[in-house]
């Protein structure tokens, strides 16, 4: 196998799922914020820093990921808890039968319902995500 | 493996989580900074702590939407005159629910509302409810019904959690 072709394939493609996740919450923070509430997760006081600092996060990570040797193991430490956090947030909401748009990729309240393919993604993200860090932390073999 | 390889070992691990660190403290800084300056320089600009706990009470305000608060929606049960319809879920419906309400699922309301259809009049005094403050179920199905033609619908924002809380009893099953 290609490990130097999967590590840079997956960091990659990370920063573009997480730019593209970004960009719709940067430009309507008001409306993320809402989904965010919708979780019923956060205390009130707590879910609009949260709406604007994560997608903020989101984007250096990306940029880091994509442009920054020296942060990427630390981007991909944030991402991976961010992505736990998220498939955490994502799996309790389900669990208390709360029926809500996941606000993963765009604010729109009509979009699909959260559900087990939202949490079969993040999953597939955080496998990709540890090939990133294990590539950033010369723990990939050579071939 | 040798004791010096070991002791060379562990100061490498050091010496890598010091900038470790550092970076990912620098990358939080750095995100909290530009979301603060973007906030502070467009115009649609948010708070960053804001009282959310009137959130579904105030959009249904906005929407022309009557309010009962706990007090009236005990009141408006106990005079029985309205038919009281539980948004959330058939599953939660049935775990337990306000006195004499009968289901009607905003996440399946276009056959739900066809069963309801059946023993309502367009006159007829309505309440509904879901979860608590912060579910939008019960206001989804209120405008929903508003625009079915229903014109006497009343929106208990409380929910189950306040009714429960208050001590009132509930029912269970169907």
């Amino acid at each position: 196998m290609n490990w130097r072709f999967l590590a840079t394939s997956s960091r990659i493609a990370i920063g573009i799922v997480f730019l593209l996740a970004c960009i719709s919450k940067i430009l309507s923070p008001h409306e993320f914020a809402t989904l965010v509430f919708y979780y019923q997760i956060l205390p009130h006081s707590a879910i609009n820093a949260v709406a604007l600092f994560v997608p903020m996060l989101e984007l250096f990570c990306a940029f880091a990921l994509f442009f920054a040797k020296s942060f990427r193991e630390a981007a991909a430490w944030i991402v991976l808890i961010m992505l736990i956090v998220f498939t955490a947030a994502i799996g309790s909401t389900m669990l208390r039968g709360i029926d809500i748009t996941c606000g993963c990729f765009s604010v729109n309240p009509d979009a699909e319902t959260i559900g087990t393919h939202n949490i079969v993604r993040n999953i597939g993200l955080i496998i990709l995500t540890l090939v990133v860090l294990f590539d950033a932390r010369g723990r990939l073999p050579e071939r | 493996m040798q004791p010096g390889q070991i002791l060379t070992d562990v100061a490498s691990r050091r010496g890598r989580t010091g900038p470790l660190l550092s970076h990912i403290l620098l990358l939080i800084v750095v995100s909290a900074a530009g979301a603060a300056i973007l906030n502070a320089l467009r115009p649609d600009r948010i708070l960053w702590v804001e009282d959310w706990s009137h959130y579904i009470e105030a959009k249904a305000l906005k929407a022309g939407i009557t309010l009962a608060n706990l007090d009236q929606t005990h009141a408006i049960i106990e005079a029985g005159r309205h038919i009281v319809f539980d948004a959330r879920p058939r599953s939660d419906y049935e775990e337990g629910h306000l006195p004499t309400a009968l289901p009607l699922p905003y996440d399946d309301v276009d056959l739900a509302f066809m069963t309801a259809q059946a023993y309502i009049t367009p006159q007829q005094p309505i309440l509904a409810y879901c979860s608590g403050i912060a579910c939008d179920e019960s206001y989804e199905l209120v405008l929903f019904l508003k625009n079915q033609g229903y014109t006497n619908v009343v929106l208990f924002v409380g929910g189950m959690k306040a009714w429960v809380d208050a001590g009132y009893a509930t029912e269970e099953g169907l």
